[in-house]
């Protein structure tokens, strides 16, 4: 303990030469001058050791006792620190370092994002970016609440959002709302109209009347299911009880026949690097961008923008937001390329197959021909392709009586022309 | 050093009135206190000053008598006004 108080003190070790060092040593006693270590090395010599505070006075009670004082040498941490007194640069270094150190602790430097499912991470770190807190931002100037309830009114998406500051740490803890249920309109009255012409393979109609069989041919855009269903009257009941209008609903299955046509020129432009690159460099600490560069013009009249960022993770997952940039622009010329025909042919295969796939409902290719031509530069490609899908689609009659039941004799027949407002899927 | 050896020294009368009322002594004014630790250390209070000073011998005013420390490496490793504070291989002391 001595040793460490001597250290943070310094100690200034001196050797007192006299007739009596006794009476040095008594007289500092006398003033209470803390020693420590005395030595005798002789009869007229004693080294002491002394804190660097007191040395001056210890050298005023030598001089009253005549004595002489020699320092031998200093050490401790005063004295250490003393060398650095002019050296002004590292002064002001250790000053910056103090200070970024105590500011820099209370910047937000990352931002966490946990509880979401469906919106990601960017979406919520850009919107509360908008509301004032992003990497950068001085976390006590930041109004916790205010920011919270701006963060839920923008984002529709959000049922709580809690923001809490941990030192340089932004965590935002969020729960996103419940989907609303697919409702099912069932009280408007729908017909299932026919999507495609075709011959119809298979029929189940589940809510309303079936217009075809099996093996009939349909047109697009007829009523295979209708809505305005005729209500049979009971037995040995004469009167005519109308008809209901109801939710259509069911699946038709039919043979149908697809063409589809794509082209593609055989002549392409490609790029042609020339070989001429330029790299820049700069430094983004915080969102501020340090430029090692001083010509920010690029002379390439066409060029492609290659950017690396480099960020700084001094632990796993956790990434500061100082980066280090690398864009590198590379110039190329535009040229004339012949495509190969047999890719190029391939390619349109490719692209119809899968249009064709998007295009079906619920059904399967039976059959595909394909058939290519080639007029000048430009070769077509034709897909003939018989298809067993589903054709039924929903769509809401046009009626101004939609209550579901019977329809009252003196009311009229219903309107025959039904105007498609509206068409989905069963 | 000689006159104080001639005979035995005068009782103060700070000595009578802590032995008649049975008190410790340093409870009724400042007397030399001394504390020997082995042979290694030796610790001194209420001291008045230090007569001569080597590594083998130390003479210390403590007042009524005066202490002749005999010993070997002896080093005085704190002083202040009232306590003293020494290190050594300490082989004998006596009053004087």
């Amino acid at each position: 303990m001595k040793k460490l108080m001597g250290w943070l003190f310094g100690l200034v070790t001196v050797r007192v030469t006299g007739a009596q060092p006794e009476d040095f040593l008594n007289l500092c006693a006398r003033e209470n001058l803390l020693l420590w270590r005395m030595v005798r090395l002789d009869p007229f010599t004693l080294e002491v050791q002394v804190t660097g505070r007191q040395y001056p006075w210890l050298c005023r009670l030598a001089e009253r006792t005549q004595c002489q004082v020699r320092e031998q040498r200093r050490r401790g941490l005063p004295f250490f620190l003393k060398r650095f007194r002019r050296r002004y640069a590292l002064l002001a270094g250790l000053v910056l370092f103090v200070f970024l150190a105590l500011a820099g602790s209370r910047v937000i430097l990352t931002i966490d994002v946990t509880g979401n499912q469906t919106i990601t991470n960017e979406e919520i770190i850009s919107q509360l970016r908008l509301c004032g807190v992003s990497v950068g931002t001085w976390g006590p100037s930041v109004p916790i609440r205010a920011v919270e309830n701006k963060l839920m009114l923008a984002m529709d998406q959000l049922s709580f959002c809690s923001v809490n500051l941990y030192g340089t740490r932004a965590e935002v803890i969020v729960r996103e709302v419940d989907p609303d249920p697919d409702l099912r309109e069932e009280e408007v009255p729908t017909n299932v109209v026919s999507a495609a012409t075709g011959i119809i393979t298979q029929i189940e109609a589940w809510k309303g009347d079936a217009q075809f069989k099996e093996g009939d041919t349909v047109c697009q855009g007829e009523v295979l299911i209708s809505g305005q269903v005729l209500l049979d009257p009971p037995p040995l009941v004469e009167t005519d009880l109308g008809t209901m209008l109801v939710h259509a609903e069911g699946r038709v299955f039919a043979r149908t026949w697809r063409t589809l046509t794509a082209q593609i020129s055989l002549t392409a432009q490609g790029k042609e690097y020339t070989g001429e690159t330029i790299t820049r460099r700069c430094l983004s600490v915080m969102g501020q961008r340090m430029k090692f560069y001083q010509n920010s013009s690029v002379p390439y009249e066409k060029y492609d923008i290659i950017t690396h960022l480099r960020s700084w993770t001094p632990v796993e997952g956790k990434t500061l937001p100082i980066l280090w940039e690398t864009t590198t622009y590379r110039e190329y010329t535009l040229t004339e390329r012949q495509l190969d025909p047999g890719q190029a042919e391939q390619l349109l295969r490719d692209a119809l197959e899968e249009s064709l796939l998007a295009s079906l409902d619920q059904g399967k290719v039976l059959q595909k021909d394909f058939t290519v031509s080639q007029e000048g530069d430009v070769l077509s490609v034709t897909l003939l392709a018989q298809c067993d899908e589903q054709i039924g689609r929903l769509r809401e009659m046009d009626t101004t009586e939609k209550v579901v039941g019977p329809r009252h004799p003196d009311k009229g027949e219903y309107p025959q022309d039904e105007t498609n407002t509206k068409e989905q899927s069963p | 050093m000689d006159e104080k050896s001639k005979g035995p020294r005068k009782v103060t009368l700070r000595e009578k009135t802590s032995r008649l009322l049975d008190l410790p002594p340093e409870s009724v004014g400042p007397v030399p206190r001394l504390e020997l630790a082995g042979d290694r250390e030796l610790y001194l209070e209420n001291y008045k000053e230090i007569l001569s000073y080597s590594k083998e011998e130390i003479h210390v005013d403590g007042g009524a008598w005066m202490l002749r420390i005999l010993g070997r490496d002896l080093e005085i490793k704190a002083m202040r006004e009232k306590e003293l504070r020494i290190f050594g291989w300490v082989s004998s002391l006596t009053l004087l």
